[in-house]
Parts: C-alpha cells; structure tokens; sequence
C-alpha cells in the first residue's frame, strides 16, 4: 500500500520542519493530558492509599466503583461534562464549555478511576511484611503508608504512564467537550492529535492523518520507553 | 452438560449466519455527512434494493473524503456536492458517468439574538460581511467539505479574510457541527436538509436563504452522482452502480426524491430528468472540445 | 537488680481467636541475651509482637524502661527497639537504603534531605564528607561483613546475606532492646554463625537481646538466661546452664532431647 509508506514520509518531514499545524496541535495534545495528570495523580494516589491501606464502611463498594470507572467509555464521560458544562447545565454559568479547561476536566474524569485502579492493585501487591517490617524498625503510623507507597511506586509510575497514555489517545470526550476547535491557520485552540485525526480522515488526507498518529504514537512509545529505563535502574 | 453445548452451539451459528446471511451481490456508495444525515439514501436505497436484490453499503463522510476513498477504488459510487472537486475527480479518470440528480440549498444559520443583524437580507455575501465587521462568532465546518467550500468562496465573494478570535473552526460533520454552533451561540452555514432534520434540537434559527426558498442563487447546492472507472478499478462493481445513476436519474428515484419530507418541509429539488438536454452535467463544467 | 523490660501477667487474644498467651511473667536485664525456647505455635512470635507493639495486650502490663526514650510515647519507645525477622524483609531498594531506612525514619526532613544531597554531590565528585547518618551505616554494614555491597540491589542478595542486611538495618538505629525471632531458622550453618557472632558483638556493646530460637545449641552459645514457652505460658526458666541442666518441668526433657543435656 503506497499511501503507507508515503505516510511514513510526510510524517517525517512534518516534525523535522516542525509544521505550525502539527505543533500546535501537539502543544494542545500535551498541555491538556498533563494538566489533567497534574490534577488526577495526587487525588488518585489519595484514594488508592485509602482504598488500599485504611479500613472503613463502603470500602468495597469505592472499589467496585473505581473498577467500573476504569471501563467507562470516553463518549460517555463526555457527554456528562458536556450536560454538566453547557449553558443549560448546572455549571454552565462558568463559560468552561469549548476551552481546554474543559478538556482537562473530562479528562480527569475519564483518568481518575484508571490511575487509582492500578495504583491500588500495586498497593494491595506490596508485601504485608513491608509494613511490618516497618513498624519493628519505628516507623509512624504514617510512615509505615508512605514506606507501602514507596515500595510501590513502580506500580505507581505505571499507573501515571497508563493514565497519560489514556488521556492523549482518548477521542470521545474532548471531541464533545472541546469542540475541536482550531483558528484561521492552523493554530489550535481545543484540537488535539487525536481529534486532529478525526479531521484529516474525513478530508480524506489520510497521510496526514496518519502522521499525527505516528506522532501520537512516538510520544506514548517514548513515554513507556522512559518507565521501563527508571524501572530497570531500580534504585530510586 | 450436553444441553449447555448444543446451546453455544446454535447460538453460535446462529451469529455466523447472521454474519454470511447476505450472500448476493452489494454495492458501496460513498456520499457526504449531509445527504445521508436527512435519511433519504434510506429511502431510495430500499426501493433500489428490492428492485435489483442489492444490498447498498453506505460510507458517510466529508466529500473529500468521500472523492477520496473513490479514487482509491474502495467504492463503487461516489454522490457529493462540491462541482469543483467533481471536475477535478473526472479529469483525473477515476469517474466517468456523472449525472445531476437534485439539488438543495445552503442557509446561514445563527442564533435567535442575532447580534450581526443578517436577518432577512438577500445577499449572503452581505451577511458574511456583517458578521465579519461585528466580530460575532462563526463556526465553520473546516472539514473540507462540499459545505466548508462552498463557504470559503462565500467569504471570498463577500471579499473578507475570516480570522481569529470569532472565526473557528470545528473539523466536524454536519450535525455536530450544527450542535455545537448551537450550543456556541454562533453563525454557520448549513445545507438546508440537515438544519431541518435538526431543528427542533437547536438553537438556531434560518436568517439567509438560498434558491429553494426565493433566496440567493449563491446558496444553490447541486448533488452530482458518478460511478468509479471500470477501466482503473475492474474489480469494482460498475454495472450495479450504473444500474443506481439509473435508479436515481430515473422517474420513479425522481419521484422518491420529490415526495422525501422531513418535518413536512421538502428537501430536494430532483434535476435529473429534464426535456432541454443539459451537456455540462456530463462533463467537466469548463470543458471544451 | 533493674530490669529493661518488665512483663506482668501478659493475656493476648487474637481477635475471634484462642488466647496465644496466657499470663506471662518476664524480667529482661540490661545488657544480657535473653532467649524464648518452645515448640512451633508456642506464642513466642506473638509475643514478641506484643512487646514490639504490634497489638495491644489483652490483659496485663508491660513497661519498659529505656534509658534514652525521648519520652514515654508508643512512637519513642518504639523507636528504642527493633526487631529482626526468621524471614527477611528488605525494601525493594539498594543495600544502602535498606540499611538507612531506620535511620531515616528518625531523622527529621532537613537531615534527610542533607544527606540526599551529599550523596547527590559526591555522585557528582564533590568533596563532601561524609554525614553522620551515613558513616552509621557504614559502622553496621561493616558489622555484618557486607562493606561493599553499598549499591548492591536487595533483590541481588543471597538469603544468607539479606539476614546480615536485615540484622544491619536492625543495628543500625542503635537499639536498647533488639528482637531476634528465629532469626536463623531458615539459614545454612555458615550463615547462621557468621549472625550469630554479629548478635554476640552488639551484645557486647550493651543491646539487650530478647531472642526466639528452635536451636539449643545456638541458645547455649549466645544466651544468659532463657525460658520455655509452652501454649502461652512460661514453664521454666532460669540461667541457660541451670535449666538446660536441671530441668524443673519433664517438658523440657522431651523438648530438649537427652543428648544435648548430657
């Protein structure tokens, strides 16, 4: 198939002369998926501590919860913050819908469950010995969690890669949310890589949109690439 | 046991039947968000199927890429509406056979405030200047779309450059499109079947006409049907998308088109049966021997 | 004579379960090696639990009367014991920071980030002395024979060689009271000397030891005083040499073997 290959090309040439359509889009892409991981990680790794470590009533009900909301379909979340965010909605008074705040918002949303989902079953894997072992040598109550965490924090930095990968590849929800927008001359304003894509297979520029999937792919490949290397090294 | 296997079992072929059940021959068709959104394709594709035992697959998308995936021999049929990019289709040799089948129109659709004041004027190059000097937003499909063409020349015409903050562009099809212009408070242009279809959900309301309603003959929006050359792409099915110009072009796909309602409000203008003869609908429009 | 740990009438329950211990009377002395001897679900690893505070006694009063307590908190008390496991336990980190971890857990923030950063700066060759925290670890390192396994991972490790880390780690916070609960149980002879002779050594230096062993031989060689521990209560006990060689309770007989009282 000659379109591939040509793919592969146009994709190249795109990012050495850094195409102002495809950096902005990245620009997009980047700066919404990180601030919705900004957001989600600290609230994630709150929840799976609790889940994880504390003992309370409707304990696993939170976990089903939290299961459930790792399949939940991007659409869908989407369009509960587009309910929510439109001028009719409870919090339409706020402007938010159509600006990448938006975005971010669903996006957290959408990210939470899955972070907090294998961040805890990272938890749960830790050795019930490393608490232990932590309390014989004086460790505070709190430092006895924080010992826990730590030793997950392979688990926990998967959990983070796993959130950012779902974040910058989901369609759905900024599809809704966002709007897709993009200013005279390419520059975006809601438009990430994967809506992007969206675009440019309906023009029928599928080369195009096959560069910004390469792309889209290169960042998630080198995001991994970078775990596994932090994974390997180990002392840290 | 036992009766727990012969259950899978049946289940099971029961979906593997359902999945080769349609063993005769198809036919696909690529056309624009826009016609088949208004559920007229359904309508003619019915009556096509029981007349020649056809099942028509349908592929909605913009018109690029509905030209597109027909230049690349992945369907038999393409029906669009952008004259420029059919031209360009037929000279490259990937289509032969066009036919004019209807037409309908575009309308500038915005919301109820209207804070351009276009309302009620005969120019569409007028309101599109106004909505320029008024900085009210304007949300384009940006698709490359017989739509998003149209309306670039239209800003081309009304001799403004659209640009940042209140000219956006949404990458969309039709519908959403129009939803989220809806949900914007912003100006587009529509066809006018989709805005119908959509009405009751929107937000919007129709300001500038085009001909199917006395309005301006720049907003005229001619569907055009061409099958894939069998000469470039032999495997394709040329004698049944043949068979579907015919179907459309004739008096019985003319008349489907003329009685088609939505919310009672007609459509389309069938164009295909005519007494004057009508050469440009053939070829290229500015094709010389 | 004072007593470093003094235990009155110890009841434990587990919660829905049978009572592991059931009134146990002890007096450990600063300074000597005390071991617990008794058969398998005996209640020694739970009583060490309890007097590590793992779980709150049922009945009876423990005290304990540490010289350097900060205070008499749980935490503080605490802090002035450790405890070694018949299985180690290391923290998915470097031999070094395994080692440290107690360390640091006492250490309040700026100290910790100081000696992040000198270890940070000689990566980088700057010359900056060592911290006193890490010259501690260094000292028990040492201790066990593991100098040059500083950035070696615990994963790495023998299981001979992770017990030397674990006992390090254990050192290295400079206990009052330090338990060992069958600390060799699970180690090739070799091993098991080389651990021993490392308890003997701290020892020395003033921990007291409170000690679980299966071992007679090791008991007769490291231990001052011991007791028998048998369903929850205490049976016996005395100085090592007198109990081993005139046992009050035929039990111990039995448990001992006439070969190794001879």
């Amino acid at each position: 198939m000659p379109s591939l290959l040509s793919a592969v090309s146009q994709a190249f040439s795109m990012i050495v002369s850094l195409d102002s359509y495809l950096l902005s889009v990245v620009g997009v892409s980047l700066r919404v998926s990180g601030m919705a991981l900004v957001i989600s990680v600290p609230l994630s790794a709150l929840v799976a501590a609790l889940l994880g470590l504390a003992r309370f009533p409707g304990r696993n009900l939170l976990r089903t919860l939290v299961n459930t909301g790792m399949g939940v379909p991007s659409v869908i979340v989407g369009l509960v913050v587009l309910l929510l965010l439109s001028r009719s909605g409870p919090f339409g008074g706020l402007g938010l819908l159509w600006t990448p705040t938006a975005m971010v918002i669903s996006q957290c949303v959408l990210i939470t469950p899955l972070i907090t989902g294998v961040m805890l079953s990272a938890l749960v894997g830790v050795d019930r010995a490393i608490s232990e072992a932590a309390h014989a040598l004086g460790a505070s109550r709190l430092q006895r969690v924080l010992t826990v965490i730590r030793e997950a924090r392979f688990g926990f930095l998967t959990a983070v890669i796993a959130g950012f990968g779902r974040a910058i590849s989901e369609v759905g929800s900024v599809l809704l949310v966002g709007g897709n927008i993009v200013f005279p001359h390419g520059v975006s304003y809601t438009r990430t890589l994967t809506t992007a894509i969206v675009v440019e297979t309906r023009k029928g520029q599928f080369e195009t949109a096959l560069a910004l999937g390469i792309v889209l792919i290169v960042i998630v490949l080198s995001l991994n690439l970078l775990a596994s290397r932090l994974q390997r090294r180990g002392s840290w | 046991m036992k009766r727990v296997v012969v259950l899978v079992i049946s289940l099971w072929s029961l979906l593997a039947l359902g999945q080769v059940a349609w063993g005769g021959e198809e036919l696909v068709i690529s056309t624009t968000t826009s016609v088949y959104d208004t559920g007229l394709l359904d309508r003619l594709n019915a009556a096509f199927g029981e007349r020649f035992g056809v099942m028509v697959k349908v592929i909605a998308v913009g018109t690029g890429a509905a030209l597109r995936l027909a230049r690349e021999g992945n369907v038999d049929l393409v029906l669009v509406h952008a004259r420029a990019a059919e031209d360009e289709f037929l000279r490259g040799g990937w289509g032969i056979n066009r036919r004019d089948v209807m037409y309908n129109d575009f309308v500038l659709v915005g919301p109820p405030d209207d804070p351009a004041g276009v309302g009620g004027l005969k120019s569409v190059a007028e309101a599109f200047r106004r909505i320029a000097e008024s900085r009210a937003r304007f949300l384009s499909r940006g698709d490359d779309s017989g739509t998003h063409k149209r309306e670039l020349s239209l800003w081309e015409v009304a001799g403004v450059i659209p640009d940042a903050p209140w000219y956006m562009e949404s990458g969309k099809g039709q519908g959403d499109n129009l939803v989220q212009a809806s949900l914007m408070g912003a100006y587009t242009l529509t066809d006018r079947g989709t805005f119908i279809s959509l009405q009751e959900r929107l937000e919007l309301l129709m300001l500038v006409e085009g001909p199917l309603n006395g309005g301006d003959p720049l907003l005229m929006n001619p569907y055009g049907v061409i099958a894939v050359n069998p000469a470039v792409y032999p495997n394709r099915n040329y004698i049944m998308a043949m068979a579907y110009i015919g179907f459309l072009t004739s008096p019985e796909g003319q008349h489907i088109i003329e009685e088609f309602r939505v919310n009672g409000e007609r459509l389309f203008v069938p164009m295909a049966l005519s007494r004057e003869p009508r050469f440009e609908q053939y070829v290229p429009q500015d094709w010389r021997r | 004579m004072s007593s470093i740990l003094s235990v009155r009438g110890l009841r434990f329950a587990y919660p829905g379960g049978a009572e592991a211990l059931r009134g146990v009377d002890l007096e450990l002395h600063p300074g000597e090696v005390f071991a617990v001897v008794g058969p398998n679900g005996a209640g020694k690893t739970t009583l060490f639990r309890v007097l590590n505070m793992f779980y709150r006694p049922s009945a009876g009063r423990v005290e304990y009367r540490f010289r350097t307590a900060r205070d008499g908190s749980q935490l503080s008390l605490r802090r002035r014991m450790a405890m070694v496991f018949q299985d180690p336990v290391l923290l998915n980190a470097s031999v070094w920071e395994n080692v440290a971890y107690g360390l640091f857990l006492r250490e309040p923030l700026p100290g910790r980030l100081r000696v992040r950063l000198h270890r940070l700066g000689r990566k980088f060759h700057l010359p900056l002395p060592a911290t006193e925290l890490e010259a501690r670890v260094e000292r028990a390192l040492g201790e066990v024979g593991l100098s040059g396994f500083t950035s070696k991972h615990a994963r790495a490790l023998s299981r001979g060689e992770a017990q030397r880390v674990a006992l390090a780690r254990a050192l290295a916070v400079e206990p009052e009271l330090l338990f060992l609960d069958e600390p060799t149980a699970n180690l090739d002879p070799p091993s098991a000397l080389l651990i021993e002779e490392v308890i003997r050594r701290a020892n020395r230096r003033g921990t007291t030891v409170l000690l679980a062993s299966h071992n007679i031989g090791q008991v007769r060689r490291l231990a001052d005083r011991a007791a028998l521990l048998v369903e929850g209560r205490i049976v016996d006990s005395g100085p090592v040499e007198e109990l081993f060689q005139a046992p009050a309770s035929g039990f111990i007989k039995e448990f001992v073997g006439e070969e190794l009282l001879s």
